[in-house]
């Protein structure tokens, strides 16, 4: 089709470039000088880090070796004397170790300020004889030592590249996000300024009917590019890397694991060996869960869906009557049926007391977890199946009623023959939605056994293990094999859902 | 069976139906409880098939919508029961709820000393702030966002528009549970944890209201967008002047969708939130449990307060939200 507009709609092209240019080098600058600034930071860090690494090791390493020299020269029988004299000046030396770093002296020097210091220290504790070969000998050999340790500080400060400060920033310092994402920035600063340039270029270049198209190409990324930031960063990204994390074993929130593999797998699916396995058997809760909720609750919904479908009077009030759990908070609505089963005064035990039963002891009495979770599963899913179930109820076209009627048929028989029939579709779509979204139960155990899965830690769910291991343990790397798994099972059912939409031209 | 023999079968019965309510009556009164419930039942059942029976051949009503009504009612009370509970629980004094059985009514309809201790034990003025601050944030921003992709879907031509979309269409299936992991690290290293810019944060685009909204607008006739542009109208203010009007309805289902979504989330904030001062309503709520232990008549009146905004919202746009469900197949 031909874009029959007049010539005074080139001049929202125009401005839009320039806008653009402006705004590209705008950002740019702004990821710049937020990134360099960052890396300025880690670079002070570093600083920091490497300093303390060098006392470190001139102090653990220097003292480490001089005594061991000492020991060497000194035998045995006074090795125990050595070592007495060593510790009692370790302490104070660390803080003229520190001291004299900060002063800028070089490591020679501050070894030799150790050396000396334990030298005499030893010697006044030990006889004359021993002293003097002590220092006569171990002048001898220091220089070997101060090598040695010279090299070990050195290897050490050198590892210490910013990409490792990086990893061994706490999370919670000061500035820690521009810290970490420093060269991140930098880079987009790198992207936006490119991009800036690119397009002033074309500016250069082209006439004004050239601006007009190039800013009509750029038009429709203005409009995607906040909803695309969102679904990147917090959608996309996270796909991907929870793939990638599932197979760093034992990820932990700082970024540490301790290698490649299955690892993670391998303890999500068996657990530690003669303990009990909680991810297998909040599988297994999971699906029985799906097993008794699932079915229950559809058949209910269309029979609801049924008598709620016909004209009737007052068919506003039953609707907003059933549809009530659906709007209202899980964690409200949890505590609620919390205290209907509580085992002294609740309503549930008052019912069963009623028609002769005996009372239960629901919430704590472990045979009991699964039926508390149906039922208030059931009653909490019921109201979104039957919304669905009634839309598939509308979509059956009236004419079939008439005709039956017509032909003298029964409610009973037209439910029958016709409505189940028709809408064997709707029934097999909300199965598998209510199917996933029950394999996805977490707030109900949460709620209704007060922040434990279960009485005896018997009612574990898959998402419930997810967070756990999330959340209490830290262990990422694990929670992400085991929504992994998860998924696999979520995407068996999806597969089913997309069949029967396409099979039936479900939209 | 003739019809006069119907008839009268449906009169014996709907007669020894109120014999039995009659008798279940009496046994009630004498609190005798081994046998009043059976006969209860039974009465009801006799009266039923009996009304049934005599009236099937007379009335145009039919008994089968009698029944229905009865059906639906029955089914309905079960459904509001829980919340009438809630609501006669919270205005019920601690002496009253350790009662079993327990009376239906509180003494008192008036008595509010839950909700002023209630408010007074945790903060829950300070919860709803929270709550209506990232609900009101978090609807807006993901409204703007998606209107403009929806928009871009569905108006420009953009090369891989199709695979883009196809590809989102693909990653709507990825529950966020799963997501959830790597978003809480992220959120972490941002160090934006236990401040409501968590809970807002990652909750600014949604590719399923995207595509509910695209599906609408590429509903729209292609001829209104020429002649408005034949006007000399930019795609900016075609879309704010024409489209976000049309699509009004689609928008407050979206809206609707959103905030109840947002406004009941539990999980993420239990994740990211530690402070007292920064959790929402229902993870407030659930702390709280904790800390008033065996109260429940407190933690009534606290669910009443979650639960109000929401119940009321749904009574203003019970259709929208209806609507919006059964079109997205999606729960709130």
């Amino acid at each position: 089709m031909k874009n029959p507009a007049p010539k005074k709609k080139r001049r929202f092209g125009l401005r839009r470039f320039a806008v653009h240019i402006v705004l590209c080098f705008v950002l740019s600058a702004m990821f710049f000088g937020v990134g360099l600034f960052g890396k300025n930071q880690l670079d002070l860090q570093a600083q920091g880090f490497r300093i303390s690494s060098r006392i470190d090791n001139l102090h653990k390493e220097g003292i480490a070796q001089i005594e061991g020299l000492m020991q060497e020269v000194a035998g045995e029988d006074n090795s125990s004397i050595i070592k007495r004299s060593v510790s009692s000046r370790k302490r104070a030396l660390k803080k003229e170790v520190s001291a004299m770093v900060e002063e800028g002296k070089d490591n020679t020097a501050i070894l030799t300020h150790i050396a000396d210091t334990l030298i005499t220290e030893a010697s006044k504790n030990l006889d004359i004889q021993t002293a003097e070969l002590l220092q006569t000998q171990a002048d001898k050999k220091l220089n070997f030592v101060f090598e040695q340790v010279d090299k070990i500080a050195l290897e050490h400060m050198d590892s210490l590249t910013l990409s490792n400060v990086r990893k061994k920033l706490s999370v919670t310092a000061p500035l820690y996000p521009l810290m970490y994402y420093s060269s991140a920035l930098i880079w987009a600063g790198v992207v936006f300024l490119s991009f800036a340039l690119v397009l002033s270029f074309l500016w250069l270049k082209n006439n004004d009917d050239g601006r007009a198209k190039i800013s009509s190409i750029l038009e429709p990324f203005d409009y995607l590019l906040p909803f695309f930031v969102g679904v990147i960063a917090f959608t996309l990204y996270p796909m991907i890397r929870v793939v990638i994390m599932s197979f760093q074993e034992r990820y932990k929130l700082d970024g540490s694991f301790t290698g490649w593999g299955l690892g993670n797998y391998e303890y999500v699916l068996k657990g530690i060996p003669g303990t009990s396995n909680y991810f297998l058997q909040g599988l297994v809760n999971t699906f029985l869960y799906v097993l008794y909720t699932v079915p229950a609750s559809t058949v209910i919904a269309v029979f609801v869906a049924f008598l709620l479908n016909k004209k009737l009077k007052g068919s506003a009030i039953y609707q907003t009557a059933y549809f009530l759990p659906m709007v209202t908070s899980i964690t409200a609505v949890g505590l609620v049926w919390r205290w209907i089963f509580n085992k002294n005064f609740g309503l549930l035990n008052a019912l069963l007391l009623f028609f002769s039963a005996t009372p239960q002891n629901w919430l704590q009495a472990t045979e009991n977890s699964m039926a508390v979770m149906v039922i208030f599963g059931i009653w909490n899913s019921l109201p979104f199946t039957i919304i669905l179930m009634l839309s598939g109820l509308q979509n059956i076209d009236e004419t079939y009623y008439t005709v039956a009627r017509v032909d003298g048929a029964k409610t009973p028989r037209i439910f029958r023959r016709i409505t189940l029939p028709l809408l064997a579709p709707t029934i097999g779509l909300v199965l598998v939605i209510n199917s996933i979204s029950a394999f996805k139960v977490f707030t109900e155990v949460t709620v209704l056994f007060n922040g434990s899965p279960g009485p005896a830690y018997n009612m574990y769910t898959v998402v419930y293990y997810i967070y756990e291991m999330m959340h209490q343990r830290l262990e990422l790397g694990r929670a992400a094999a085991a929504a992994i798994v998860l998924f696999f099972f979520i995407l068996l059912f999806t597969m089913v859902q997309r069949f029967i939409q396409r099979r039936w031209n479900y939209v | 069976m003739t019809k006069q023999n119907k008839k009268r079968l449906g009169t014996l019965l709907y007669i020894s139906g109120l014999a039995a309510l009659f008798l279940g009556l009496v046994f009630l009164l004498a609190k005798n409880s081994g046998l009043y419930p059976m006969l209860l039942i039974t009465s009801a059942l006799l009266i039923a098939s009996g009304l049934y029976l005599n009236h099937s051949y007379q009335t145009k009503l039919g008994t089968f919508k009698l029944f229905q009504h009865v059906l639906l009612i029955l089914g309905a009370v079960v459904m509001v029961f829980p919340f009438y509970w809630m609501i006669a629980s919270a205005f019920k004094t601690s002496a009253e709820m350790n009662i079993f059985p327990p009376t239906m009514l509180p003494n008192n309809w008036f008595n509010y000393d839950n909700f002023v201790i209630a408010f007074k034990t945790a903060p829950f003025a300070r919860y709803f702030i929270n709550s209506v601050i990232t609900c009101l944030s978090s609807v807006a921003i993901t409204t703007l966002t998606t209107i403009l992709a929806s928009f871009a879907f569905s108006r420009f031509n953009f090369p891989g528009k199709e695979i883009i979309f196809s590809l989102l269409l693909s990653m709507m299936m990825v529950p966020f549970e799963i997501l959830v992991i790597t978003n809480y690290t992220t959120i972490v290293k941002l160090s934006i944890n236990d401040t409501l810019w968590a809970l807002v944060l990652p909750f600014t685009s949604s590719i399923f209201y995207t595509y509910i909204l695209r599906n609408f607008f590429q509903s729209i006739p292609d001829g209104l967008y020429w002649s408005a542009r034949v006007d000399g109208c930019s795609n900016w203010r075609y879309l704010w002047k024409v489209m976000v009007p049309i699509a009004k309805p689609s928008l407050s289902t979206i809206v609707l969708l959103n905030a109840m979504a947002s406004w009941n989330s539990f999980m993420w904030p239990m994740l990211v939130i530690k402070q007292d001062t920064n959790r929402t309503l229902p993870f407030g709520l659930y702390t709280f449990t904790t800390e008033v232990g065996a109260n429940n008549e407190l933690l009534m009146a606290a669910s009443s307060v979650v639960v109000l905004p929401m119940i009321i919202l749904f009574l203003f746009a019970r259709k929208q939200i209806v609507g919006g469900v059964a079109r997205g197949g999606i729960k709130g």
